[in-house]
This record gives C-alpha cells, structure tokens and sequence, in this order.
C-alpha cells in the first residue's frame, strides 16, 4: 500500500494530494471528537504550570497545558514512508492514522496504562481516571466511537487508490 | 512524545517467523507440546471458536476448568511439600488435612486457594499440624469478626507464634505494645480464642456467608470437572504432539485443526456416539445447569452424538445443544433426567410449568439457595453415579 503510495506521488501529484485531502474528510469525526475532548482548561491545576520532564535530553516542556494549540496537534496523517527497522521496534508501519503531537498528549492519554512507581504518580493517575475516564482517554476514545465507519470509509479509498495504480501500471 | 493511532497499517510478519523459528528450534517433543499447550492457552478463546460456534463457550470453560484443577493440584502437592518438609507427615497424615481444608472450605464460606497458604505460612511457624490447624482457626474467627483479610490475620499470628508481635498489634484486636510484651503466645491464644469465638460461623450464616459458601460448591464442581478432563488431557501426550507437529508444519491454523481432530476422538466412539468421557462430562454439565437454574451462572450445553449434530444441522464437531427441538426418546431414566434438567436450565422455566407443558416428563427438584449442604449431596448423588475409583472425584460432604 506504501508503495501504491509513492506509485501515485510519480504518476500524478494532484491525485496524490487529493487523496489526502479525500482521508482527511473520512477521519474528520474522529479528529473534531477528540478536540472536544480534550479540555480547554489545564486537565489537572498542576498541568498549568511548566514542567520539563526528567532525563538528560530536555527539549520541548511538557507542561504547561496549551489548550487550543493542543488541539491543533491532533491531526490525520498518509503516510508513504518505507518500515525501517531499529533493533526490535519498526517504524512507519502506519499507514493512514491519527495522531496528537503536542509533548503533553502522551501524560494526559496514556498515564495509568503501564505501572506507576511513585505515590504521587498514582495520585495524577487516580484523578485524571476520575476525571476523564481510563487510559486511552481523549484520542483512543474519539476513535472507538468511529471506528467502523471510518475503517469501512478508508478500505473503500484503499481499493479506489489500488484499482488506479493498477490501472496506470 | 507524540501518540499514533494507525487505522491501516502494513503487517509485520517478523513476530509470527520468529514464534515459528523458536518452535523449529525445540529439540524434544515434550517441549513442542508445551509450546503449543502454551500458545493455546494465550489464545485460547479464539481455540476453542475455531472448532465451532457452540463450542467457544464450552471449551473456554473446559480448559478453565482443567488449569483450575491443575492449579488446586499443584497447591495439594506444595502443601504435602511444605507437610513433609516441616512435620514429616505421612500419606494419611496429608489426606486428612486435605480433608479438613475441604470441611473448613464449606463451613466457613473461605475458599481452600486462601486456605492452603494459610495453613502453609502457620506450618513453618508452628512446625506442628494440629497447632496450625488451631491458628487457622483462630485466624478464621479473627478475621470473620474484624474483616480482615486471611492472609494478614494468618501473617500476624505467625509471626507472633515466631516471636514478633508487632503485626499482632497492628492487626486491632484490642491489646496495646505493653500487654503484647507482657504475655506470652499461649496466653494470647487463649484469649483471643474466646474472644472471636464462632467469628467464622457468624459470618458463613450472614447472605454474604451462604452466597460464599454456595460459590465454595460451584467451585469445587469446576475443579472436579477439569480433575476429570485434567487426567485425559495430560495422557493426551501423543495427541499433544500430533497437534504441535501440525502447528510446526501448518501454523497455528493447522494445529487447531488438529486439536479440533484430536478433541473429537477424546469424546466419541468411531461411530460417532458419546464414549464413556463424553457421557459422563455430559451428566456433570447437566447437574451443573440444574444449579445454574437457581444461581444463574453458567449454563452449559452438553455434547450430542455425532449424527444427531448432523440430523440437526449442527457443523462436523460441535457441542451440540442437548435441548435443541423435541428430545429423542430414551429409556435411560438417568439420561432424560439429565436432559430434562438441561431443558429446565436452558428455558428457564420452574418445574411445575414445566411438568404441564411436558406431561409425563420426570422433574428432579433441586433445594433452595439457603441450603447449599442439600445443594451439594444433590450433586454428590448425580456424581455418585459414575465416582472414580481412586476416589479423587465427586464432591466429598465432610461428615454431612
């Protein structure tokens, strides 16, 4: 399909375009429910405040929440790339998804999912659960309400995209 | 980091070649089987569906039941471990304990998983059987009157007994840091022995007690059917490697086949009839489901003979309803009777309505819920009808 991808892109750069601007209208509910999700406010009063995050490698802060511009980083992605393998992890697997990039989204959705080894990590997690529900709070969430139309409406751009490489080859 | 959800993706088949060049890699077929038996039990579900749309509940529940009855198995052999080890008790010696953890089990409403360990921990301590079976006890009442977990009552007298009463203290059964230096562990005994006197029968009498201890019978009914599949499924070793070498050269696909192949013999004569296993785990599931009618667990359908699914329209190898339409005539009193129970169960009507719609039909009543002793000699009567002869089978009364 990656390939179809990059077949498309040297064929004809508009139709390439088009489709994902075509993608992009098919996962639209996924993306707009998940903006409103997603708090406006700080998800917890900490979060207002900046906080960086630990390790040696310290770029963009975490915190502090950024609201609508948090909202803006969930988007819908095509992407063509080739699977590179590193060690035991591949990448660019995906090849249409959505995805939130802003440095907060991974502590707001995902805490709580694997072990929390610190007694205030676990106060964060218990409220944010109370609050906003089980990890896989705002984007998983918004996704499950769609899925089935959205995986019905995509499969049909797949076999549109196949049957026009397959016809220009 | 930023979070991805991919709606399509490619697939990576690295995971499945790897899985299958570690397969290829075991050397002896003890150990395909263990791999297979491994994989089968993380998938299992989709197992059992895929030799049939009935059957995904029913075997589900069968290879339950089976890991249960192996898990009560390897709890027994670690408490005859720890009972040898510690007091050198003999054979008979163990039996009895295991006879009295299953009385304690059905008096107190606290399950022998919980118990074993218990007695376990009070084992090492105390180095004597029937001075941890008092602490058990005493334990038992403890914890029924302050509703505190087992385990830590249990932990608590241990270490007392040990020498340490600091976990005693914090336990809050009413003696302060002075009076725990003060006494020694006999006396302490004894006056906590009268003070949560009959602390676990109160509780076994409250609803929560009865719905404990009626949860106590349906479990061990469990563990006695996987007991019974447990045997068949671990000589299976020849059918196990016949169905890892089909996993090994057909995938995982190929080795469900197998299974789905291997299953079939397990049940039925080559004429397609119910064999003596099939039969019996069919009597086991009916009495199962005439206490379903009453407690609304599970109620299980029971395997049809082979032409039987195919007259109905049932596929190649399913367990088949054994009340689906009108049920063939029979003159085993036994077998209606266990159909009849069935039918009960699965339409859930009482008996009396029953009897009018059915005239003629034999209805075997079965106690209320607030008995669970007439409940499970019920039991004990229908799995008295096929008991194995090591004695290990059917539900055992404890002097009741």
């Amino acid at each position: 399909m990656k390939e179809a991808l990059r077949k498309l892109n040297s064929i004809d750069k508009v139709a390439r375009r088009q489709l994902t601007k075509d993608y992009a209208q098919i996962v639209s509910p996924i993306v707009n429910e998940a903006r409103g999700l997603t708090p406006t406010d700080p998800p917890l009063s900490g979060m207002a405040y900046r906080w960086k995050g630990r390790g040696a490698r310290q770029t963009k802060p975490v915190f502090p929440w950024a609201g609508a511009k948090d909202d803006r980083s969930i988007k819908p992605f095509v992407s063509g790339k080739k699977p590179r393998q590193y060690g035991n992890f591949v990448s660019n697997l995906a090849t249409f998804g959505v995805k939130w990039t802003s440095p907060s989204a991974l502590t707001v959705e995902m805490s709580g999912k694997g072990k929390v080894p610190t007694a205030k990590g676990k106060q964060m997690v218990q409220e944010l659960t109370r609050r906003y529900g089980e990890p896989g709070r705002f984007l998983w969430k918004a996704y499950l309400r769609h899925e089935a139309e959205v995986v019905r409406s995509v499969e049909a751009l797949i076999k549109d995209l196949m049957r026009r490489i397959q016809r220009d080859i | 980091m930023a979070i991805t959800i991919p709606i399509i993706s490619q697939f990576d088949g690295k995971g499945i070649q790897k899985a299958i060049k570690q397969f290829k890699a075991l050397e002896t077929n003890g150990q395909k089987a263990a791999f297979v038996l491994k994989k089968m039990g993380q998938a299992a579900a989709l197992g059992f569906a895929a030799v049939g749309v009935a059957a995904a509940t029913a075997g589900k529940f069968m290879w339950d039941f089976a890991q249960m009855a192996r898990q009560d198995q390897l709890a027994q052999v670690q408490l005859a471990g720890t009972l040898k080890a510690t007091t050198k008790a003999t054979d008979a010696q163990i039996k009895g304990v295991e006879e009295w953890i299953d009385v304690t089990q059905r008096a107190t409403g606290v399950a022998d998983d919980d118990l074993r360990p218990g007695l376990n921990r009070l084992l090492r301590a105390t180095k004597d059987v029937s001075k941890a079976q008092k602490l058990l006890s005493l334990a038992l009442d403890i914890s029924g009157r302050t509703g505190k977990p087992l385990n830590t009552v249990v932990e608590a007298l241990s270490k007392s007994f040990e020498g340490s009463n600091t976990a005693l203290g914090k336990l809050g059964v009413g003696y302060s840091k002075a009076e725990l230096k003060a006494k020694d562990f006999a006396t302490i005994q004894d006056e906590l022995t009268k003070k949560f006197a009959g602390g676990a029968n109160d509780k076994a009498a409250t609803f929560e007690g009865t719905m404990a201890r009626l949860a106590i019978t349906f479990g061990e009914l469990k563990e006695s059917l996987g007991y019974y599949i447990l045997p068949y499924i671990q000589t299976l070793a020849e059918s196990a490697i016949k169905v890892a070498d089909a996993f090994g050269k057909k995938g995982f696909a190929g080795g469900v086949e197998e299974l789905k192949f291997q299953l079939q013999f397990l049940l039925y004569n080559t004429d397609g009839t119910l064999n003596a296993i099939g039969q019996q785990i069919n009597a086991l599931l009916s009495a199962f489901n005439s206490i379903a009618r009453i407690k609304n667990i599970y109620k299980f359908v029971t395997f049809e003979p082979l032409k039987d699914i195919a007259a109905t329209g049932g596929t190649d190898f399913s367990f088949g309803a054994g009340t689906k339409g009108k049920l063939p005539e029979t003159a085993n009193i036994t077998q209606m009777q266990q159909r009849q129970r069935g039918v009960t169960a699965r339409q859930g009507l009482g008996a009396s309505t029953y009897a009018k719609q059915n005239p003629g039909s034999i209805i075997v009543q079965v106690s209320p819920v607030t008995d669970p002793t007439a409940v499970a000699k019920e039991i004990k009567r229908v799995l008295g009808l096929s008991e194995r002869k090591d004695g290990g089978y059917g539900i055992r009364m404890g002097g009741k």
